[in-house]
């Protein structure tokens, strides 16, 4: 359990984004995705997946059609949609200068401080 | 952009919740196969695989809950939730419920109507343009009549006005082609058409000294049946041809003088405008000056004051009447807002009525408040428990809010159905004749505040349960709830202040009805061997050239009178012309005799009268005889008042009058009566002559006769004896003197029913206030009271000490509302008949009916208390 970490909900966000920007993805698979993404560092429970699936949904950045599955099973696949892409390019490069600049102060030495 | 997607998602899982929910549940059970296929794959059985998968994917209620909360839509189905409970509970706590709705009904519902006919009175009542400019000029010192001289010289000369009208408004005969009808015809002079903006729908505006009419349309329906070929001929009225010029539109009614509601006809409506052409005054070879007498309104010019006007007329009257006529000048002109003289009577009752129905509604928000606390503590245990199993605080709040908005949108909705109901009610009742009141409607603005206040209030006192939870915290109230130690001190103190403040409103509304009810009381202490219901009155009216001779009307008069007598049924008959006119007092021997325009003169109002109006009217003879219908001179019987005004203790029998309107210059008096009232019930009494009708008869008259048999019968039988005399005179106006009577006091039987319906609804209010603020306070102290039981006390001291405690409010209520009572009844003066508006009996009356009702109000709740079981009290710890 020390690996696990408390998701913050923009972070998820993020996460999804990325996972369904790739390919249509169905709500198992983006699971697996982020798992692989982070390395299995982020662990959630299965089924919160869905709210935050629905909130992008509702604030229009994923859409979702059903479709069949690659073990043929009837899924619901999400995909990006043109404000998410937007959304996601933002988000990117925000975590990226964020990291940065983590990584800056981090890499400090003290006469620098 | 990702508005109309958001809008489509919100409304979807609003709407089509169902379907959303399936198609989440086939989602998820996709999922979690595949997860279970992925287990066995890497070697689990599949009963331990779908155990894992169930576990990894969490709690699906939480997920399907998360799911449309995000969606926006969870306060929406928390609403639905939250009207569903307060539903419920309102249907659980229906005396609740209903006393909330009653009181909220009754506030808003009275104080939305008083306010919509003040408001129509006020504001909506004179049909002119620029109904503000529109003045009534009188010549002052309670003469409602400007001289045609004065008229004439304005008209001339004054710069201030668009327009003078002379007008006179005049009952008189109409012949048509089949039949003769009372029409109300106002003569009016020609600046009229303009300044009434009359704009006829048939015919034309009479030309310049054409005697002509126009007729209102109501009236061109009802004696014309719409006919337009009458447009242009000539109808006979009062004995003269005149042309119909025209006939204005129906909506055409610009008021002219004070409608009178007595008059019978509603409103006071004109059927038709003549033409009127001031005459110049006549003199006469002696220097006296004969002048008609007019009443006027004029249109100021734009811009100006009335003072201004007034100065420009004066300036014009003391020229005139000093170079034209050499009397002294009579007092100032007094001008008004026409409006004000049509409807200035009305105003000052509905004020008061406004007052009460404002010191109703004050009591209705007072009493929704303690309603609701009273509630509130009763519902803290339930507020605490609901908090301590995770409620949020908002959540509560937002319960409750819900719950008493319910009740007072319930309530408004009751108010909005009370105000149709009272405003209906006063618009018919109302005794004052105000123009278009018919049309009032329910004033928007008067029921929205009205609503907005009680609602507010009632929202207000519905959140007080957890506004204490915002205080405490949960786990605290709870326990104190449970264990009934809750200090319950200050909201005790708040109510019993609330009910005090009551009780200061009701005594005031109690006195003021007390005082109209004693005030009526003495309008119908009717004398002994006066039967008001068993005479019946009618009104004749002599016209034409052939009645122009005063013998001719004797005769007439004389013939009516032996003819109505011999009517079976009829007891007695005789004619009286009611005080129709005042006469400027000359005692032969005066050494001062009054000079015309003396403002020292005394009067006395004057009745010509027939040998038997004494017997059907039962009036006492106290000291001579009563006239006969052959006196040899001019006889005068007196009244009371009279004797005691002019002839102290001395003996007025044989004293001498100028009498002017008689062929001889004297009159003797013959008789005293006593005082009474005959015609108007409100008027006090005031110096009084009866002259006998041989020696002066006007043109009109009344027929008064007492009857055995059913007035109505009777009544019809009389008119068609009367008018059989001679068809050409009308006999109109047909009622009992007692419908006669019940007129004149119209507006005080109107303020008393309203008043005193404002006050019953005080005191309910004001006694449910009591008695919930006891009951709660007993129930309380039960195991106080059990305590005191169980170490000896008497029930009876139980009892006492409840009563007692619900008699502090009252009292210092009351005490208060007696000094706010003291000062508010002066504005009743004008409404009161012989009461003074600080009558102490009335106040004594009053205080003890309002402390009477706040006792019974405590016995329930003092009795309750004493029956409690020390054993089962003690058990509450």
């Amino acid at each position: 359990m020390a690996t696990t970490t408390e998701l913050l909900q923009g972070t998820l966000d993020l996460l999804i984004l990325k996972a369904v920007s790739l390919r249509p993805e169905h709500g198992y698979g983006i699971l697996l995705r982020i798992q692989q993404i982070s390395r299995d560092a982020l662990q959630i429970q299965q089924g919160s997946l869905y709210p935050a699936l629905y909130r992008l949904e509702h604030q229009g950045l994923i859409a979702s059609d059903w479709g069949e599955s690659e073990n043929k099973r009837r899924a619901k696949f999400y995909r990006l949609t043109a404000a998410g892409r937007r959304r996601l390019k933002d988000e990117a490069a925000y975590w990226k200068r964020f990291s940065e600049a983590i990584g800056l102060v981090l890499a400090a030495a003290p006469e620098d401080v | 952009m990702t508005r109309l997607p958001r809008l489509r998602s919100f409304l979807s899982a609003l709407l089509r919740r169902r379907r959303l929910e399936a198609d989440m549940e086939a989602e998820w059970r996709a999922h979690l196969d595949t997860h279970v296929d992925a287990l066995v794959a890497a070697g689990m059985s599949r009963d331990e695989a779908t155990r894992r998968a169930r576990k990894d994917f969490g709690d699906p209620l939480r997920w399907k809950e998360q799911a449309f909360e995000v969606r926006g839509v969870s306060w929406v189905n928390d609403l639905g939730a939250d009207i569903r409970y307060g539903l419920r509970q309102m249907r659980r706590s229906p005396v609740f419920t209903a006393t909330v709705m009653v009181t909220l009904a009754a506030g808003i519902g009275l104080n939305t109507a008083v306010f919509s006919v003040i408001d129509a009175v006020l504001l909506r009542s004179l049909d002119y343009p620029d109904p503000e400019r529109v003045l009534w000029i009188t010549g002052g010192n309670k003469q409602e009549f400007v001289g045609a001289v004065d008229f004439l010289a304005w008209k001339e000369q004054a710069t201030s006005f668009d327009g003078l009208v002379a007008f006179d408004i005049s009952d008189s005969a109409l012949h048509t082609a089949d039949t003769v009808v009372q029409t109300r015809v106002a003569s009016v002079s020609d600046d009229f058409w303009a300044v009434s903006n009359a704009r006829p729908m048939l015919g034309r505006l009479p030309l310049e000294r054409e005697d002509a009419v126009l007729l209102a349309y109501p009236f061109y329906v009802r004696a014309f049946h719409a006919d337009p070929m009458v447009v242009g001929g000539a109808v006979t009225l009062n004995g003269r041809q005149v042309t119909i010029a025209g006939v204005l539109p129906p909506g055409f009614r610009p008021q002219l003088t004070k409608p009178l509601a007595s008059s019978g006809i509603p409103e006071n409506v004109n059927d038709a405008y003549r033409t009127l052409t001031v005459p110049p005054p006549t003199k006469a070879p002696n220097g006296m000056i004969t002048t008609r007498l007019v009443n006027v309104i004029g249109k100021l010019k734009a811009g100006l004051s009335v003072e201004r006007a007034q100065a420009d007329l004066e300036a014009i009257r003391r020229r005139t009447t000093t170079t034209n006529v050499g009397m002294p000048l009579p007092p100032a002109l007094r001008m008004m807002p026409l409006r004000e003289r049509i409807v200035g009577d009305a105003t000052r009752p509905l004020i008061v009525l406004l007052a009460a129905a404002v010191f109703v509604f004050l009591i209705a928000c007072a009493n929704v408040a303690h309603l609701f606390l009273a509630r509130a503590s009763s519902r803290r245990s339930e507020v605490a428990i609901r908090a301590s199993i995770g409620a949020g605080r908002w959540r509560l709040a937002r319960q409750f809010f819900v719950e008493s908005a319910l009740i007072a949108a319930a309530g408004a909705i009751a108010g909005l159905v009370v105000a149709r109901w009272s405003l209906a009610t006063i618009v018919r009742i109302l005794p004052y004749g105000v123009p278009r009141l018919q049309e009032t409607t329910i004033d928007g603005r008067a029921l929205a505040f009205a609503a907005a206040a009680s609602i507010v209030a009632a929202l207000v006192f519905g959140l007080v349960p957890v506004w204490s939870m915002w205080k405490d915290d949960a786990r605290g109230v709870l326990k104190q709830a449970l264990y009934g130690t809750l200090p319950i001190g200050s909201r005790l103190r708040t109510r019993a202040t609330l009910v005090a403040l009551e009780f200061a409103l009701t005594i005031v509304l109690l006195v003021g009805a007390g005082l109209l009810i004693k005030s009526l009381w003495r309008l119908n202490a009717l004398p002994d061997g006066f039967h008001p219901d068993r005479i019946v009155t009618m009104e004749v009216q002599f016209f034409g050239p052939s009645y122009r001779e005063v013998d001719v009307r004797r005769t007439h008069v004389a013939e009516v009178l032996r003819r109505v007598s011999a009517v079976p049924g009829v007891s007695a008959a005789a004619m009286t012309t009611n005080a129709g006119f005042t006469v400027r007092l000359n005692r032969e021997g005066d050494p001062f005799p009054p000079t015309p325009n003396d403002p020292t003169a005394a009067f006395a109002r004057g009745t010509i009268a027939s040998a038997g109006l004494a017997q059907v009217m039962g009036m006492r003879l106290v000291k001579g005889r009563w006239l006969t219908d052959s006196e040899p001179s001019p006889a005068w019987v007196i009244n009371e008042t009279f004797v005691r005004r002019h002839f102290g203790d001395s003996d007025p029998i044989g004293a001498r009058f100028r009498y002017p309107g008689g062929k001889e210059a004297w009159a003797t008096v013959v008789g005293v009566v006593a005082d009474r009232k005959l015609q108007r019930l409100d008027a006090g009494a005031e110096p009084e002559f009866y002259i006998d009708y041989a020696h002066d008869l006007t043109f009109g008259y009344s027929i008064v006769a007492s009857v055995a048999i059913d007035a109505a019968t009777a009544a019809g039988q009389v008119r068609r004896t009367a008018a059989g005399v001679d068809a050409a005179v009308p006999v109109l106006e047909v009622r009992t003197l007692e419908a006669v009577l019940a007129d004149s006091i119209a507006p005080y039987r109107f303020n008393l029913f309203t008043v005193g319906l404002f006050a019953a609804v005080a005191l309910l209010l004001a006694s449910v206030g009591i008695y919930g603020t006891l009951a709660y306070a007993t129930s309380r102290r039960t195991q106080e009271i059990g305590i005191r039981l169980t170490l000896g006390a008497a029930r009876g001291e139980v009892v006492a000490m409840v009563i007692r405690q619900g008699m502090t409010v009252a009292l210092i209520g009351t005490l208060v509302g007696l000094v706010i009572g003291a000062g508010l009844p002066r504005m009743m003066r004008d409404l009161l008949y012989e009461v003074s508006p600080s009558d102490p009996y009335v106040f004594a009356v009053a205080s003890a009916v309002l402390l009477l009702v706040g006792f019974a109000a405590s016995l329930g709740p003092a009795l309750r208390a004493a029956s409690v079981q020390p054993l089962v009290a003690l058990r509450h710890e």
